[in-house]
């Protein structure tokens, strides 16, 4: 019966002392990336980003992983991190298909890197995961045109445009 | 601390400010403190009540479904195909879920009487429309949401959110009297809390609960034909009056329209399900399922980043298609313990919950999941009256 006893003390009290820190680290972690949108959004820095990236990193909170890891690819593209970004973005997307627009930004990225054929092979990719997001044809176009590809860069581009007039005529929710 | 849990979901809709990621962010983290705070006082107070608790099929089926999930969560990680680069992922859902069982096996040993569900049905309701006047008459409070495309969301993460957990809360109090519902007398109270419902149904503009709750009343109410008819009135003249907004309410406001969408959402997730026995792992149903999708979701969420596409808008196909075909079964004997356990307030509330959640997200969130474990908590284990 001591044993027992013991055993359920002992079981609770870890139980109760391990679950004390994740409710302060959940909040803390809530609260950090926050911020970090927030500044990013109104000046984008890399040492604003690598800064608040290495503290939110530290909290050891599982705050939707998948999600935070986006921003984060997101915005090292945005600042021609390419090197941290490719890596980053190619173990998403392994592991994340067609996970919001992470093949429309691996595409960005390689357009960065002038590696052209790259950049076409990810917006199809996009495409295929999302056929009716507007987006993917005008950066499609975009590659086009960079390409030489006149003709089929202003195709892409009146397809991008005709399906976001029929969008907008859709719930935007 | 029944008292502390009692303060907990009675602020529930205030517990919410701007400066946090997710809208539940704070619920969650005061969430994990307070089941904190419960296991140290159980581990110094209340070891007699462990010791007189004796787990029923309940707990054990229940205790089954969180094993479940964290073999899928171990099985994402280990066995499934392009697993996630680190453990992290699917942990938050994983531990979110574990958290919540323990706040129901805490929530077994305090007991909770009627008298609790009471109070808190009550002060929820009281607190909602408080939220939806602060929401109506002070937008600009940070601690106070603002709306969705012009319908009132109590601060939750969408406006169905808010409308299926008020009418939860509306069957905690209308059928307080535990049993002989449709024999029990109503008093002003029970038509404050009935009033109150329907506005914030209304206010909510959330087509799956006015349903939920004309089922619930429906089949549990000795006036069913005036009930029936009643109900449909309301339901007309609110699609009536609401689609008059503007011509992307007309749009939403179509039943038909929605109930496509969610079969469009059903088709993608069984042909996922039937892709994945062993499913795409705990917490993984938003990241995973872009690749199932099929060709017509597209023209409702054209956009990847619309939030509709990341759930299932089922919470049973949801689970089922994260911890693949084995959670059939599970699912199968909890429903199966639930249905042949006594009713009472808790069983009126948990069914109107579980049938609104077949066609809707919030059990998949964290605020509707938290209120289905104090349910459950709550349920009339008397099995011998089944016999």
């Amino acid at each position: 019966m001591k044993a027992v006893e013991i055993f359920f003390r002992l079981f609770f009290a870890l139980i109760g002392l391990g679950l004390l820190p994740v409710s302060w680290f959940h909040y803390e972690h809530q609260w950090q990336l926050h911020k970090l949108l927030q500044e990013l959004d109104q000046s984008l820095k890399i040492d604003t980003l690598l800064k608040r990236w290495s503290q939110l990193d530290s909290i050891p909170s599982p705050l939707a992983r998948a999600h935070q890891d986006y921003y984060y690819f997101r915005f090292l593209v945005e600042l021609d991190e390419s090197e941290k970004a490719m890596k980053l973005g190619l173990m998403l997307q392994r592991s994340f298909p067609g996970y919001y627009d992470l093949e429309q930004w691996l595409s960005v990225l390689e357009l960065q890197n002038r590696n052209f054929k790259g950049s076409l092979y990810w917006v199809e990719k996009a495409i295929d995961y999302h056929p009716l997001d507007e987006s993917n044809y005008f950066q499609k176009s975009l590659i086009l045109k960079r390409m030489g590809l006149d003709k089929e860069a202003r195709k892409a581009q009146e397809e991008g445009l005709m399906i976001g007039k029929r969008n907008l005529t859709f719930r935007n929710h | 601390m029944l008292k502390l849990w009692l303060l907990y979901f009675i602020a529930f809709p205030f517990l919410y400010h701007e400066t946090l990621y997710e809208v539940y962010g704070l619920r969650v983290a005061l969430f994990y403190g307070l089941v904190a705070v419960h296991c140290l006082n159980l581990s110094f107070t209340g070891l007699s009540k462990i010791q007189k608790l004796k787990p029923d099929l309940l707990d054990m089926a229940l205790g089954l479904w969180v094993s479940l999930r964290f073999v899928s969560y171990l099985a994402l990680h280990t066995v499934l195909d392009n697993p996630p680069p680190g453990w992290l992922y699917g942990l938050d859902t994983l531990m979110l879920e574990s958290a919540a069982y323990l706040f129901y096996l805490c929530l077994r040993l305090e007991t909770p009487n009627s008298e609790f569900f009471k109070k808190l049905g009550f002060g929820m309701i009281i607190s909602h429309l408080a939220v939806v006047c602060l929401q109506w008459g002070w937008s600009d409070f940070s601690w106070v949401r603002e709306l969705s495309d012009g319908r009132y969301n109590g601060s939750y993460f969408h406006p169905n959110v808010f409308a299926i957990l008020t009418v939860a809360i509306f069957a905690l109090i209308w059928f307080d009297s535990a049993r002989g519902c449709k024999k029990a007398q109503r008093t002003d109270y029970h038509w404050y809390a009935l009033i109150l419902t329907l506005i914030v149904l209304w206010l909510s503009a959330s087509k799956n609960a006015i349903l939920g709750m004309g089922v619930l009343l429906f089949f549990r109410s000795k006036f069913r034909w005036f009930i029936l008819i009643a109900g449909a009135l309301f339901f007309f003249l609110f699609l009536q009056l609401r689609s008059n907004v503007s011509p992307e309410e007309t749009f939403r406001n179509k039943l038909s329209h929605s109930v496509s969408i969610r079969l469009t959402i059903f088709q993608s997730t069984l042909f996922a399900i039937s892709q994945n026995p062993a499913g795409l792992g705990t917490g993984q149903y938003a990241t995973r399922i872009h690749s199932y999708v099929k060709e017509n979701l597209h023209s409702y969420f054209p956009h990847p980043k619309q939030h509709s596409l990341n759930k299932a808008h089922n919470f049973a196909l949801e689970w089922i298609c994260e911890s693949g075909w084995l959670m059939i079964p599970v699912l199968l004997l909890i429903t199966w313990i639930l249905y042949y356990c006594p009713f009472n307030h808790c069983k009126a509330a948990l069914s109107i919950t579980a049938l609104c959640s077949l066609g809707s997200v919030h059990l998949n969130y964290p605020e509707g999941f938290l209120l289905f474990s104090l349910l459950l908590a709550g349920m009339n284990r008397d099995f011998e009256e089944i016999s």
